[in-house]
């Protein structure tokens, strides 16, 4: 059997590792974009704060028989051929092919575009180019556009280095689509005691270069100075080069629960797919390291010839900002259903209720065992008899009796 | 390959095995710090102690983004590389049993490690609700308990009940 993947990073290459174990004798070969050898892209925050000891401990295992192609962008796929072409004018055929193409950052004013001044942090090269402007300019002040997870997460790595930053926000608050208004609040609070600006409801309108540093217009007529932008403004899935092909896509492509896409024998795993939201009922972008994992794992082990059913998905995040761990999951930023909320000097928490099950929640501040709450969700486990335990953080898997003897879905 | 061993009914919930983990990693007794955790259930008084599984194909393992985690082949053992590890707490969320999770301070990671080799769990739980053996041996035990229980059962059906 000959497996081809398209994209070799959090998904590409976890799902190599699998079909090498499933498959022993399968051909298996990954087209990567990038020039260099696959890292890990979440970990990008921690090589700028240096809590990434060794810039080597970035780099992914290393596929142990698979043929990895780098500098391979495909251009095109031939599903009734079974062949995909590259811009380095390469033909592949494969008898599986699996799309983990990932998703790339959006940068929606298109002035900003293009400007070298402007960055995005996805890729290695993203992170060295700010590095870089941090090296050179006579301002150290970062300007973020944005305040999402990745800028969140640069501007916790940028108090690590005593690196001031500007938060730009039109939305009026930091992590909005994660948390509620409280939740911000309280993030907002720890962000400005490190050191960072947050200028609400406003954009930015022109960035201009002058000497070693940029001066940033805002829409109100402000200037700003800083060493460069960062925009973070969520990412959208890599798909123009199914154009031409029948697969289908809505934002990213859409999956049936075996990860298979609309064409036969074609995959899709990772960022760049849409897949089913257990909260929700509904298609939806779950851009995440660990749902990259699970449903490439999942995918490979169905093209070798299983059928494992993919679960619903859940949104879910974990990160460390400004001392604090943030930890969220599910309809997480509204208030819906029955709503249970506890604040106490920094720590901030909230649980959703529906039908005696959790499905959302929010945790600013500590949480013990965060895989439970997560499992909970997942399996729609019966919490109506523990919402005390809940609401305190303190969940553990042996509250839960009966799902001992079941498949447990992560 | 040795494998820490459970036998829930034999637990009286001392709690020594907490102490004793707690100790052995960290010079301290904190149950907080403890990687073995003993449950209890005080309406039908019963304990049981649950520690990591070293899964065959462990999911912290495969969400960790640095390859602080990764199997011992030799040892079966999911071992923890500290000066990898970002403290990015991937690891926390994955794992549905809460098998691998954070210290007392809630920023560091910690999990079972077997004591390499020499559980110190084990040597004060003098009910023996914990052991640690060869997996053949417990291999032969599991089979022998299945055919008991199953025994139990065929006389019961012999009898016309179950
Ligand atoms: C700075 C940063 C911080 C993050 N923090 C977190 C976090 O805390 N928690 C979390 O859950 N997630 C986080 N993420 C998201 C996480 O990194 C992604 O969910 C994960 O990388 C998705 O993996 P993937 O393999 O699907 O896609 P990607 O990692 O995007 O990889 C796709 C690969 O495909 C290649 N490619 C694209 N098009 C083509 C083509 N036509 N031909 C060949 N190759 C192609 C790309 O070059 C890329 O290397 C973060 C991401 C970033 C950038
Ligand atoms: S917290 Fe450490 S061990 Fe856990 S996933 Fe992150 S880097 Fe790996």
């Amino acid at each position: 059997m000959r497996y081809l993947i398209v994209g070799a990073s959090a998904a590409g290459l976890n799902a190599a590792r699998t079909l090498e174990s499933l498959d022993p004798q399968g051909e298996i070969t990954i087209l990567s974009a990038e020039e260099v050898f696959p890292y890990s892209k979440m970990s990008l925050p921690y090589l700028l704060s240096n809590k990434l000891k060794k810039r080597d401990y970035l780099f992914l295992p290393s596929p142990s028989k698979a043929n990895l192609m780098l500098g391979q962008r495909v251009v095109d796929i031939d599903v009734e051929r079974k062949k995909v072409e590259t811009g380095q004018n390469k033909t592949f055929s494969y008898d599986k092919l699996l799309i983990t193409t990932g998703a790339e950052p959006y940068v929606p004013d298109m002035e900003l575009e293009g400007s070298p001044l402007v960055l995005t942090v996805r890729n290695l090269s993203d992170m060295d180019k700010l590095k870089d402007k941090l090296n050179k300019s006579d301002v150290k002040r970062v300007i973020l556009s944005g305040a999402g997870l990745v800028n969140s997460e640069i501007a916790d790595a940028l108090a690590e280095l005593n690196i001031p930053g500007t938060f730009v926000i039109r939305s009026h608050r930091m992590l909005s689509q994660i948390v509620d208004e409280e939740g911000s609040e309280f993030i907002a609070e720890r962000a400005r005691e490190n050191g960072m600006e947050l200028i609400t409801g406003e954009s930015i309108a022109k960035v201009q270069e002058e000497g070693d540093h940029a001066n940033i217009f805002l829409t109100s007529g402000k200037v700003i100075q800083g060493s460069c932008v960062v925009v973070g403004k969520g990412v959208r899935p890599s798909i123009d080069f199914l154009e031409r092909t029948p697969i289908k896509c809505n934002t990213g492509i859409l999956v049936n629960e075996y990860m298979e896409t609309s064409v036969k024998d074609v995959y899709a795993a990772g960022d760049v797919t849409e897949s089913k939201d257990l909260i929700s009922d509904e298609y939806e972008m779950h851009a995440l390291w660990p749902v990259a994992m699970e449903q490439s794992r999942i995918a490979a082990t169905n093209m070798v010839g299983y059928s494992w059913k993919y679960p619903k998905e859940v949104s879910r995040n974990i990160v460390n900002l400004f001392g604090e761990v943030v930890f969220t999951g599910g309809i997480s930023k509204e208030d819906a259903y029955e709503v249970y909320k506890e604040k106490e000097g920094r720590s901030y928490h909230k649980i959703l209720v529906r039908d005696g099950k959790l499905v959302g929640f929010i945790f600013v501040g500590s949480v013990l065992n965060p895989g439970v709450y997560l499992a909970a969700m997942k399996n729609q486990w019966d919490v109506s008899h523990l919402l005390n335990e809940a609401i305190k953080g303190a969940l553990s898997y042996s509250m839960f009796k009966a799902p001992m003897r079941e498949v447990v879905n992560i | 390959m040795r494998v820490l061993m459970l036998d829930q009914a034999k637990c009286t919930g001392c709690r020594a095995c907490e102490y004793a983990c707690s100790f052995e990693h960290t010079g301290k007794f904190n149950p907080l710090d403890s990687r073995i955790k003993v449950n209890e259930f005080w309406e039908d008084l019963t304990f049981v102690p649950s520690v990591c599984l070293q899964c065959e194909r462990a999911y912290c393992e495969e969400v960790c983004p640095t390859s602080a985690l990764t199997k011992n082949p030799e040892t079966g053992v999911v071992e923890l590389e500290k000066e990898k590890c970002i403290g990015c707490k991937q690891c926390i969320v994955a794992c549905p049993w809460g098998s691998i999770k954070l210290d007392h301070t809630g920023k560091e990671v910690i999990k079972c490690d077997n004591c390499g080799g020499d559980p110190a769990c084990i040597k004060v739980c003098y009910p023996d609700a914990l052991s640690y053996e060869e997996v053949e041996d417990i291999t032969n035990v599991k089979v022998l308990e299945t055919a008991t229980r199953l025994k139990e059962i065929a006389k019961d059906l012999v009898k016309g009940g179950a």
